[in-house]
C-alpha cells in the first residue's frame, strides 16, 4: 500500500471540518442574534414605560398649550389680523383700491390737494427667490402738492409694519414733473404731477385655485 | 580535473564502499534473523538475498509473537542486530485501514448532519423571532420579538411626534408674541438713540423700552426652554445612531406630520387659510434649525438693551415667518424721500439759491422733472441752468463733480454741453443728468474722501 500519497483530505476529515465550521458559525450567529433579541425584548418593555411617561407629559403640555392659546386668543387674533392686513393671503386688489382711495380722500384738502387720476393693477406673481411672497404690480397717476407727494412717499415707506397695519408696498419707479415751472423746494404747495409704479405684496396662496 | 578530488582505484576491480559493505554484510552466527530466529536459535541459513539492512530492520512478522529468550549479555560473543532490538515488524493491513477510514467517514457524516441540523435550527429560530416578514403562527403564538419591537418603536415615535407638535405650536405662539413686540421695541430704541429726540421723549421711550424688553426676554426664555428639549428619544437600535441623526429623524417625522395636516386642511371643501398659515409657520420653524440655534445660544439673563435690539434684528433676519419675509422686503426698499433730499443737498452746494424760487431773477439750476428707478438705481433729472457770465459749462461741470464725489451717488455721465445767450445777456443751457445710487458702504474711487467723512 502506498502510504506516502495518503492525504489528510479524506472524507471523514472534510465532514468534521464542515461540521466544525457549522458549529462555530451557529455559535457566533446564535450569540449575536440572542443578544439582539434580548436587547429588543428589553427595549419593548422600556419603550412601553417611556411611552406612558411621554403620554403623561403630552397630556400636561396639551393642557398648558390650550390654556396659553386661550389666554393669547385675543392677542393672537389681533396679531393675525395685522399680519393679514400687511401681507394678505391673496392678491386682494379690491381692498387695496379701497385703502388707496381712503388714503387720498383723507389727505385731499382744498389748500393741500392730492388727486389720484388713474389706478391700474397688473397680474400678481411670486417674487423670484422668495416663493412664499408674491407681488402685485400697481401703476397710478397722481397730481398733488409737494407736501402731499412727500407724505405719499412716507405712506408707502411705512407700509408693512405691524404698527401702521398698512399693506406692504414698494415703489419701483417714480416720474415727476412740475407743471408750473421748475422745482421750488421752499414751496410745499407747489403742484407736482407724478406717475408711480409700485408693488403691493401678498402671501403666495397656499391653496391652489 | 582538480587535484583534490579523490581518484578511483587504478586497478580494474573497484573496492566496495563502507555502505556497500554494510549492506552486503552477512548476519553473524547466533543472531535471531528472519525465519531462522523463529526456529529458536537454529543455525541461520537465510541470507539477505533481497533488500538491505534498512529494509530488513525488523524480524519476520509473527502471527503469535513469542517471547524470545534473551541471551545472557555476558555470554554473547557478537553485537546484537537492529532487527533483534526492534522486534517483529508491525502489521499494516489495507482492510483494517480502509475499515477505519470508513468508520471515520461515517462518524464525520453523522457529526456533519448534526451540525447542519443545529445550524438550521439556530438560523430558523432567530429568523422566526427577528424578522418582521415571519408572520406564521402569529395568531397562535403572538407576534415575534422584532414585530413587537417595531410596533413599540412606532408607538413611541408617534407619541413623541405629537408631543413635539404641541411644543412647537406653543413655541410658535411665543415667537408671535416676540414678533409682535419687535417693531415697537425697535421704534422706541430709535427714539432713545436719536439725536433729534428731546430728553422727555427719550425718557418716555426708555421706560417703554424696558417694559417691552422684559416681555421679549420672558417670551424668548420660554422659547429657549422648548428648543433646548430634545426632539428625539434615545432607544435601542441595531445600528449606532448619533444624537444629531436622531434629532434630524424626529424633526423629519414632525415635518411629515405637519405636511400631512397642511394637505388635509388644503383638501377641505372650504379651506381655512388662517389655519393653513399657522401650520405652515410651525412647519417653517421646524425646518429652520439655524434660527432655533440662534435662540438657544442667547444669554438672556445678561443681555443689554443694545444687544437685545441687535438680537431681535437677527431673529427677524433668520426667521421664516411672514414678518421675517416682510422684513426682507422692507430692508431692500428704497426711501425715495431721502434720496430726493440728498439730491437737493448736493445741488445746493453748487447753487446756493437752488429751489428757492429765484431762478428767473438770479439764475442757477432749475429742475423740471425727475425719474427714479429702484430696480436699476438710475436717477434721471432734466432741467435748466442760467448764469450771468459765459461759464455755464463750468457751472454744470461743478454740479457733475459734486454728484460724482458724493458717497451717495456714482456713475454720472454727461458729455455733451451746449448753451445759448438770451436777449438779456444771460447764458442758459439745458441739463439731462443721468446717474446711479451708490449703495451704503459701497466704495467708489471717485468719491471725495473728506466729503464721505
Amino acid at each position: 500500500m502506498d502510504f506516502k500519497n495518503k492525504s489528510i483530505l479524506n472524507l471523514g476529515n472534510i465532514y468534521f471540518s464542515i461540521a466544525l465550521v457549522l458549529f462555530g458559525g451557529s455559535a457566533v450567529y446564535g450569540t449575536m442574534q440572542y443578544k439582539i433579541m434580548s436587547a429588543e425584548s428589553q427595549a419593548v418593555v422600556e419603550n412601553g414605560a417611556t411611552r406612558d411617561a411621554i403620554q403623561n407629559e403630552l397630556k400636561i403640555e396639551k393642557e398648558a398649550f390650550q390654556k396659553f392659546a386661550e389666554e393669547r386668543a385675543k392677542k393672537q387674533s389681533d396679531y393675525m389680523k395685522k399680519i393679514s392686513s400687511i401681507l394678505p393671503p391673496d392678491e386682494n386688489y379690491t381692498d387695496l383700491a379701497r385703502t388707496l382711495d381712503d388714503y387720498f380722500a383723507q389727505n385731499d384738502t382744498p389748500d393741500n390737494p392730492i388727486f389720484e387720476s388713474s389706478l391700474r393693477f397688473g397680474k400678481g406673481a411670486p417674487v423670484s427667490g422668495s416663493q412664499d411672497i408674491s407681488s402685485l404690480p400697481i401703476s397710478m397717476n397722481l397730481e398733488g402738492t409737494r407736501a402731499n407727494f412727500f407724505k405719499f412717499l412716507n405712506f408707502v415707506n411705512s407700509s408693512g409694519s405691524l404698527e401702521t397695519g398698512i399693506r406692504l408696498m414698494e415703489i419701483n419707479s417714480i416720474q415727476l414733473n412740475f407743471p408750473e415751472g421748475g422745482e421750488v423746494i421752499s414751496n410745499p404747495k407747489q403742484r407736482i404731477n407724478f406717475t408711480v409704479d409700485m408693488n403691493a405684496y401678498y402671501e403666495t396662496p397656499k391653496v391652489a385655485r | 580535473m582538480p587535484e583534490n578530488i579523490p581518484q578511483p582505484p587504478s586497478d580494474n576491480q573497484p573496492q566496495p564502499s563502507f555502505l556497500q559493505k554494510l549492506l552486503n554484510m552477512k548476519p553473524p552466527t547466533g543472531a535471531s534473523t528472519g525465519a531462522a530466529s523463529q526456529e529458536g536459535g537454529a543455525k541461520p541459513t537465510i541470507t539477505v538475498a533481497n533488500g538491505n539492512v534498512f529494509t530488513k530492520l525488523f524480524g519476520v512478522t509473527s502471527a503469535e509473537p513469542k517471547v524470545q529468550k534473551q541471551a545472557n549479555p555476558m555470554t554473547l560473543t557478537s553485537a546484537p542486530t537492529l532487527s533483534s532490538m526492534l522486534g517483529p515488524k508491525p502489521v499494516f493491513s489495507r482492510e483494517t485501514y480502509e475499515a477505519n477510514e470508513a468508520k471515520l467517514a461515517r462518524t464525520g457524516k453523522i457529526v456533519f448532519q448534526v451540525a447542519l441540523v443545529v445550524a438550521v435550527i439556530v438560523y430558523g429560530y432567530f429568523y422566526t423571532q427577528l424578522s418582521t416578514n415571519f408572520t406564521w403562527f402569529a395568531d397562535q403564538l403572538g407576534t415575534n420579538v422584532e414585530t413587537r419591537f417595531e410596533q413599540s418603536n412606532g408607538e413611541l415615535q408617534t407619541v413623541q411626534t405629537e408631543l413635539n407638535l404641541t411644543r412647537y405650536r406653543m413655541a410658535r405662539l411665543w415667537l408671535d408674541d416676540v414678533n409682535g413686540q419687535i417693531d415697537p421695541f425697535q421704534s422706541k430704541a430709535a427714539i432713545v438713540n436719536s439725536s433729534l429726540s428731546t430728553d422727555a421723549q427719550k425718557a418716555l421711550a426708555q421706560a417703554d423700552l424696558q417694559k417691552l424688553g422684559a416681555g421679549i426676554k420672558k417670551s424668548l426664555g420660554e422659547l429657549q426652554k422648548i428648543f433646548n428639549q430634545p426632539l428625539g428619544i434615545d432607544t435601542f437600535a441595531r445600528a449606532p445612531v448619533t444624537p444629531e441623526e436622531r434629532e434630524a429623524f424626529y424633526a423629519s417625522l414632525l415635518a411629515a406630520e405637519l405636511n400631512s395636516q397642511k394637505t388635509a386642511l388644503s383638501n377641505q371643501q372650504n379651506p381655512n387659510t388662517e389655519e393653513i398659515g399657522i401650520v405652515d409657520n410651525v412647519l417653517r420653524l421646524v425646518q429652520n434649525e439655524t434660527f432655533r440655534n440662534t435662540i438657544r445660544r442667547q444669554d438672556l439673563a445678561n443681555i443689554k438693551d443694545q444687544d437685545l435690539s441687535a438680537m431681535l434684528t437677527t431673529i427677524r433676519a433668520e426667521g421664516t415667518d411672514e414678518l421675517s419675509l416682510i422684513d426682507k422686503i422692507r430692508k431692500k426698499r428704497l426711501d425715495w424721500g431721502s434720496v430726493i433730499s440728498d439730491i437737493h443737498t448736493i445741488v445746493s452746494s453748487t447753487d446756493a439759491v437752488f429751489g428757492k424760487g429765484l431762478f428767473k431773477s438770479v439764475g442757477g439750476l432749475l429742475f423740471s422733472s425727475y425719474r427714479f428707478d429702484s430696480k436699476t438705481g438710475r436717477i434721471s433729472i432734466t432741467g435748466l441752468t442760467k448764469t450771468s457770465d459765459s461759464k455755464t459749462f463750468s457751472f454744470i461741470a461743478k454740479l457733475i463733480d459734486s454728484i460724482e464725489k458724493s458717497p451717495k451717488f456714482k456713475d454720472i455721465d454727461y458729455r455733451s454741453f451746449s448753451k445759448s445767450r438770451d436777449e438779456t445777456g444771460d447764458y442758459s443751457s439745458s441739463v439731462n443728468l443721468d446717474f446711479t445710487l451708490q449703495g451704503t458702504g459701497e466704495k467708489d474711487p471717485r468719491d471725495d474722501v473728506s466729503n464721505a467723512k
